[in-house]
């Protein structure tokens, strides 16, 4: 379900940010990009991170951060004046101790609950609040807590890195056959925003790291795949830098296509095949949160916050580069502008 | 300052969504500052045309 989420809101994103001609002016791509990316950041960033009392477990015994869990619509029941069996909504069952139990469980009847508290034995929680559920709760992924947030903007942000310079191939084969310059400045145009936001992923991800691995580099191999990726791209902005035209436009287009395949290489191939501390590398059975066929209650909204986010930077993308396309096509045909 | 940060992962967050948008808006100021460029040589251009149509 959740990659018919991927799958759909990336083909949106596609046909609504590449309708008609990228060098044309579309008031539902520069709409639908704003649009997206407010609901995408307030998605992302407002709702709770709920997990199971095992979440919760698990993070007390690595001394991780607190989890918040979600006790479904009367998933609390009565032992006495100071105990609850709490049920969580993986079906997970602890006492929860608390002075104010007879409230928390009449509440627990009306609502969805969010509680909080520190396990005292690996079956007994000491609660410390207990609020009402909102309607849009995000899942609990293991050992990332709060940071977990970040995924929502750095793997979308890959991912269009990534798309950009596949964008930039096309456009270059397209150069190749049809010979319009046309086709080489938005293949250029979508080489510079497909590194901007590699670079962003980059730091992002540095950021991330630091904070869960415990330095800005770790010598992983993705780290190191990202890094060579963006020092290919830089060799081809110097190579049209610094090759006079019209040389520059075949040389730029063929170059640009080599690229892509060590692209597809550096991104896909080398992270899977070597040991990384990314998911998905050789010696991890866990393809990531945002791929793992295993499911959880929370799947859903994980699935469609990302996609959003995904919609939303693919359409930011192709609002990008149509804006650099077009003032660079109207350099050339106003003045003589070189890009 | 990263021991703050590593019991409030919520700042971390901000930090990442920051430097995101901070980034972007670069991008945005450096088209803005090419646009302008461009303007300018129009108008040079405009000039000399309309100079040299008087002459």
């Amino acid at each position: 379900m959740k990659f018919l989420f991927y799958a759909l809101s990336l083909a949106s994103a596609i046909t609504i940010g590449f309708a008609g001609s990228i060098v044309q002016r579309t008031f539902l791509r520069s709409i639908a990009a704003i649009v997206l990316i407010i609901v995408g950041i307030i998605a992302g960033l407002q709702p709770p991170i709920v997990g199971t009392f095992r979440d919760a477990l698990q993070e007390a015994l690595s001394n991780g951060a607190p989890v918040t869990v979600l006790i479904p619509q009367g998933g609390a029941t009565l032992v006495n004046d100071t105990s609850l069996i709490c049920t969580d909504y993986a079906g997970g069952k602890v006492t929860c101790i608390t002075r104010h139990s007879t409230d928390v469980a009449a509440q627990s009847q009306r609502t969805r609950l969010l509680l909080r508290g520190r396990f005292t034995t690996h079956d007994h929680v000491l609660v410390q609040s207990v609020t009402p559920a909102p309607a849009v709760m995000l899942p609990h992924i293991p050992s990332l807590g709060e940071k977990v947030r970040i995924m929502y903007f750095h793997v979308p942000l890959a991912w269009v890195g990534f798309l950009a310079f596949t964008v930039t191939m096309l456009f270059s084969l397209r150069y190749l056959r049809w010979g319009e310059i046309t086709d080489d400045t938005i293949a250029h145009s979508s080489a510079v925003v497909g590194t901007l936001f590699t670079v962003l992923a980059y730091l992002s991800g540095a950021i991330w790291a630091k904070f869960n691995w415990g330095k800005f580099f770790n010598w992983d191999a993705r780290e190191l795949s990202v890094l060579l990726l963006l020092a290919i791209y830089a060799a081809y902005f110097i190579l049209r830098a610094n090759v006079p035209a019209p040389a520059r436009y075949r040389m730029a287009a063929v170059y640009a296509i080599i690229a892509s395949i060590a692209a597809l290489f550096l991104v896909f191939i080398v992270p899977r095949v070597t040991v990384s501390l990314h998911p998905g590398s050789k010696d991890d059975v866990n393809i990531g949160p945002m791929l793992s066929p295993e499911q959880s209650a929370l799947d859903l909204t994980k699935a469609a916050v990302f996609s959003i986010m995904l919609a939303g930077f693919t359409l930011l993308y192709a609002w990008l580069l149509s804006m650099r396309a077009r003032l660079d096509i109207l350099g050339q045909r106003l003045i003589g502008h070189k890009t | 300052m990263i021991e703050y940060l590593n019991t409030h992962p919520q700042f971390v967050v901000l930090i990442v969504t920051a430097l995101i948008w901070t980034g972007i808006a670069f991008f945005l100021w450096r088209l803005d500052r090419r646009i302008e460029q461009l303007s300018q040589q129009i108008q040079e251009r405009t000039y000399e045309h309309d100079n040299n149509a008087h002459a």
